[in-house]
């Protein structure tokens, strides 16, 4: 047998072998290289981006609600619910109800509950750093040859978490300032998208949202009360719906038997109260004594 | 006698040999360097992974009225028909003044949907072009509801260097 004759194929065979095994060495050396160039900065900026866009939906969602919460608290007569009230044509009898009256807590507990209700929608639309595969990086997984990536599950994706944080936030504190109520929102943090080598939440990002919106004098409510109280209590009507004409501008006062109902416009809502002169005002004793 | 010492004495394993050496060798040089298994992965995130919100935010954030109601704000209030004009009409005058790559067929598209429906659409683009600078927002609506707005620019044959500068 002619030995030299078996140098070709043998050579044919080395070069497919040693060639495969390049490859396999440069695809796997490759494919295990997870660390890219700017990609925290990249998904930093993305996390700026994303606080960038809750701020602005917060903003509008404080907005709508404070709206929202003025527009209630006066068809509430000043309180936060009618259903501790008795109503009459839908006007509260501010007698009749059992909470203390309190406008400005009133006012604070509708706010929160709508704007809790606006934050519930919240959807994020931020798109998760995907950096780009490598050459034959699926098939060396497929094989077992390097760990594969787990996407975690829909609701702890990043996402989700993003609106998580969202959602829970509540607004924390309350002030007036020239006809403007600012509101103070709890402390959203972000955390940063880990890309490898970093983990997730290795960085994040606080923010402090405080929005300004548009505020209704609540301290009318108070005289309101203190006006009835004072002026309308066991009182003539004539008496009652003379002062109150005279004290607050743009009232109707409507009379109902027993009951007077009161309609007051406001800047951005108007106040629907009633209340029932032969029966005494919680708190009266408040006002009696000023 | 050349030519026979040159086949090793093996004619008939010779040239098959040969042949498909030929053929390992096209087939790793298409696997090495037209599929680009050879190149080392591109390990520095690209320019187009960089882009924010930043138009998207700017364009709402601009007034469209007297009163200085913003895009924004007038989307967010359940608009009627007239406004909703008046929007449509202020975007295509800020989507014009947008930067595009030059020489190039690329057109901003601005789309508000809600509820699947599409309020405002102001799409223009060429066939086979990409979207690139995909920006999306969701923002409620005064009626507890919320409208997505996408800002995308549709570019036809636009490369990575076309990108860059915008």
């Amino acid at each position: 047998m002619n030995k030299k004759a078996f140098f070709m194929p043998l050579f044919v065979v080395s070069t497919f072998l040693v060639l495969g095994i390049l490859l396999y060495s440069i695809s796997s050396a490759n494919a295990q290289k997870d660390d890219v160039v700017g990609g925290n900065a990249v998904a930093l900026i993305k996390t700026y981006d994303e606080g960038e866009k809750i701020m602005i939906y917060l903003d509008k969602s404080a907005v709508f609600a404070a709206e929202n919460s003025f527009r209630l608290l006066a068809d509430n007569g000043g309180f936060a619910s009618k259903s501790d009230c008795e109503t009459i044509n839908d006007f509260v009898i501010v007698n009749s109800c059992k909470a203390d009256f309190n406008p400005q807590a009133s006012f604070n507990k509708i706010l929160n509950s709508e704007f809790s209700s606006y934050l519930f929608l919240y959807k994020s639309s931020y798109q998760s750093f995907n950096p780009d595969k490598v050459f034959l990086s699926s098939a060396f997984t497929f094989f077992g040859l390097i760990p594969e990536e787990v996407e975690p599950a829909a609701e702890y994706s990043y996402s989700s978490l993003i609106e998580k944080k969202v959602k829970d936030s509540k607004i924390v504190s309350s002030q007036y300032e020239n006809n403007k109520l600012i509101l103070g929102v709890s402390e959203i943090k972000l955390d940063v998208e880990g890309i490898n080598p970093q983990p997730l939440g290795s960085s994040y990002y606080i923010i402090k949202p405080r929005i300004n919106v548009n505020s209704e004098n609540l301290e009318v409510y108070n005289e309101l009360y203190n006006s009835i109280a004072v002026n309308c209590i066991n009182k003539e009507f004539s008496e009652c719906n003379s002062y109150l004409q005279q004290q607050f501008k743009g009232m109707s006062v409507v009379r109902d038997g027993v009951i007077t109902k009161l309609t007051l416009p406001l800047r951005y809502s108007s106040v629907k109260m009633a209340f029932n002169s032969n029966q005494p005002l919680k708190q009266l004793d408040v006002f009696q004594a000023q | 006698m050349l030519a026979k010492k040159a086949m090793f004495g093996m004619p008939f394993l010779f040239w098959p040999s040969m042949l498909l050496l030929l053929i390992i060798l096209i087939f790793y040089s298409f696997v090495f360097f037209g599929l680009g298994a050879a190149k080392s992965p591109d390990v520095v995130a690209k320019a187009s992974d960089y882009s924010d919100s930043g138009k998207l935010i700017a364009l709402l954030s601009f007034p469209v009225d007297d009163s200085g109601r913003t895009v924004s704000d007038v989307l967010s209030s359940n608009p009627k028909e007239d406004k909703i004009k008046l929007v449509e009409k202020q975007v295509r005058l800020l989507l014009l003044q947008f930067e595009k790559p030059k020489d190039k067929n690329a057109f901003w598209n601005f789309v508000v949907s809600a509820d699947s429906k599409e309020i405002i659409s102001i799409r223009e683009s060429s066939i086979g072009a990409d979207r690139f600078f995909e920006q999306e927002i969701y923002l409620p609506s005064k009626d507890k509801s919320l409208f997505k707005v996408n800002l995308f620019l549709n570019c036809f044959g636009c490369s990575e260097e076309d990108l860059s500068g915008i």
